[in-house]
């Protein structure tokens, strides 16, 4: 796809003294030396992103303060070395009524040294041309033949280009952002499926819930529920009340005690037993009375009373 | 092109933002829909118990048949010790009277296994034999 966007997007060779940059929309730089500085140097590496890495190290002589972005290129044997201030630039682009944002690619001039054999002008005093083999910036005065210039074209435009790194005003680096973004929204994704868990298990709560109304349809509405269940509570408790206290008089009588009266209704009861004055007989019956409930419990002259009301 | 350059300058932190906005999403969600399973466990298993509930109450006081097994207890004793008896829809007014201490365990015995409701029950002696009233509704 690039090559298609080749022909649209112009290539700018970018100098300190350009009059202008295209009002378009995107273009491409070229930088000048006046915006890197380069170091060769013969190492046995293999790859490109080996010597990104060593380059900080081998033109900390090179770069003074700034905010520096490395890049590294092959030529034969030798590595070429480069560092730019991308802030600087941006901020270049800016005082010539560019942007940063408008760069789709970077070149570098020495990535096409060949073509800079021939002089390239950049301005009424100064060229872009060769010396010792590396591109320089150089006066037109100290050129010898002053009138041959090669002009800038899409044919110095290098195969490779460089992207730029455009967070370089980030307060956080790609890879620790990457890190960080990667761990937390793993960590959102856990709940959401957690929360999908729930949502699952709801369903299934209230499928099951639906099941059983669906049996019992007499009992759907919570107000009809609860209504029925006062109703039989407040009866099963006040009747089973009333079965425990027959039920517990009942466990009294014997042979020897006998039932002269017994009460019962919805509010309470009031029993009389005739029994025997035997010492023992009456810790039985007191025993018997506690253990049936019997509240109130009266033994004297051979009689029993007790009595009580239902809550 | 301004906001467009802030985003594009502030990318890093633009993801990082996005990751924790789902992360709170997420978060909310889980916590939203653990609330509500709680809710909706609790409102399956109150209804579950209601039902139940209900169910055995309904069961246990049920009428179905009631009347017949009421009037059944006319012949737990002899004729002539049935004072009264008189059974309407769904009440009983019942007076027993020379009953045997034995006569009068089996006759309280079946009252109290009816599912009706006791509305008086009374006991009384006379020498050695007993009297019972009882009324029942259901």
């Amino acid at each position: 796809m690039s090559f298609l966007d080749t022909k649209k997007v112009p290539l700018v060779l970018l100098h300190r003294h350009i009059a202008a940059l295209p009002e378009v929309a995107r273009y491409d730089l070229m930088l000048t030396p006046q915006f890197y500085v380069i170091k060769r140097e013969v190492l046995p590496l293999k790859y490109a992103f080996q010597a990104k890495k060593l380059a900080p190290s081998i033109l900390e002589e090179l770069t003074g303060e700034g905010t520096f972005s490395y890049e590294a290129f092959q030529e034969g044997d030798t590595w070429v070395f480069i560092a730019y201030d991308l802030p600087a630039l941006a901020d270049f682009l800016e005082t010539k009524k560019g942007s940063i944002d408008r760069v789709r690619h970077l070149y570098f001039a020495e990535q096409a040294r060949e073509q800079f054999a021939t002089p390239v002008a950049l301005d009424e005093r100064e060229a872009l041309t060769l010396v010792n083999d590396t591109v320089t910036v150089v006066p037109k005065s100290l050129l010898q033949n002053t009138s041959v210039f090669s002009p800038f074209d899409e044919t110095f435009r290098p195969q490779k280009h460089y992207d730029l790194k455009r967070t370089y005003n980030s307060f956080l680096d790609t890879r620790l952002a990457a890190a960080l973004a990667i761990l937390l929204a793993l960590l959102g994704l856990t709940y959401i499926a957690e929360g999908y868990r729930y949502h699952a298990a709801i369903a299934t709560a209230e499928s099951r819930l639906d099941t059983l109304l669906e049996a019992n349809p007499s009992l759907r509405g919570a107000y009809a529920r609860k209504s029925i269940l006062k109703k039989y509570t407040a009866v099963n408790t006040r009747q089973r009340q009333i079965r425990d206290r027959i039920k517990s008089v009942s466990h009294l009588t014997g042979n020897d005690t006998q039932i002269n009266a017994l009460f019962v209704d919805t509010k309470g009861y009031r029993v009389t037993l005739s029994v025997p004055d035997k010492p023992k007989t009456v810790a039985t019956l007191k025993k018997l009375a506690a253990a049936g409930g019997l509240e109130h419990l009266k033994i004297a002259a051979g009689k029993l009373e007790t009595w009580g009301s239902f809550q | 092109m301004g906001v467009i350059s802030m985003i594009r300058k502030y990318q890093n932190e633009g993801i990082v933002l996005l990751a924790l906005l789902l992360l709170i999403g997420g978060f909310l969600y889980q916590r939203g829909m653990e609330r509500k399973l709680d809710v909706s466990l609790e409102q399956s298993k109150t209804a579950a118990t209601e039902i139940t509930q209900a169910k055995t109450l309904q069961k246990v006081w049920s009428t179905k048949g009631l009347k017949q097994k009421v009037t059944a207890l006319q012949g737990s004793v002899i004729p002539s010790k049935v004072k009264t008896f008189n059974l309407a829809k769904n009440k009983l007014n019942a007076h027993f009277f020379q009953l045997t201490g034995k006569e009068l365990n089996s006759v309280a015995t079946r009252i109290a296994s009816l599912p009706v409701r006791i509305q008086e029950f009374a006991v009384t002696r006379m020498g050695t034999q007993y009297a019972l009233r009882c009324s029942c509704t259901w």
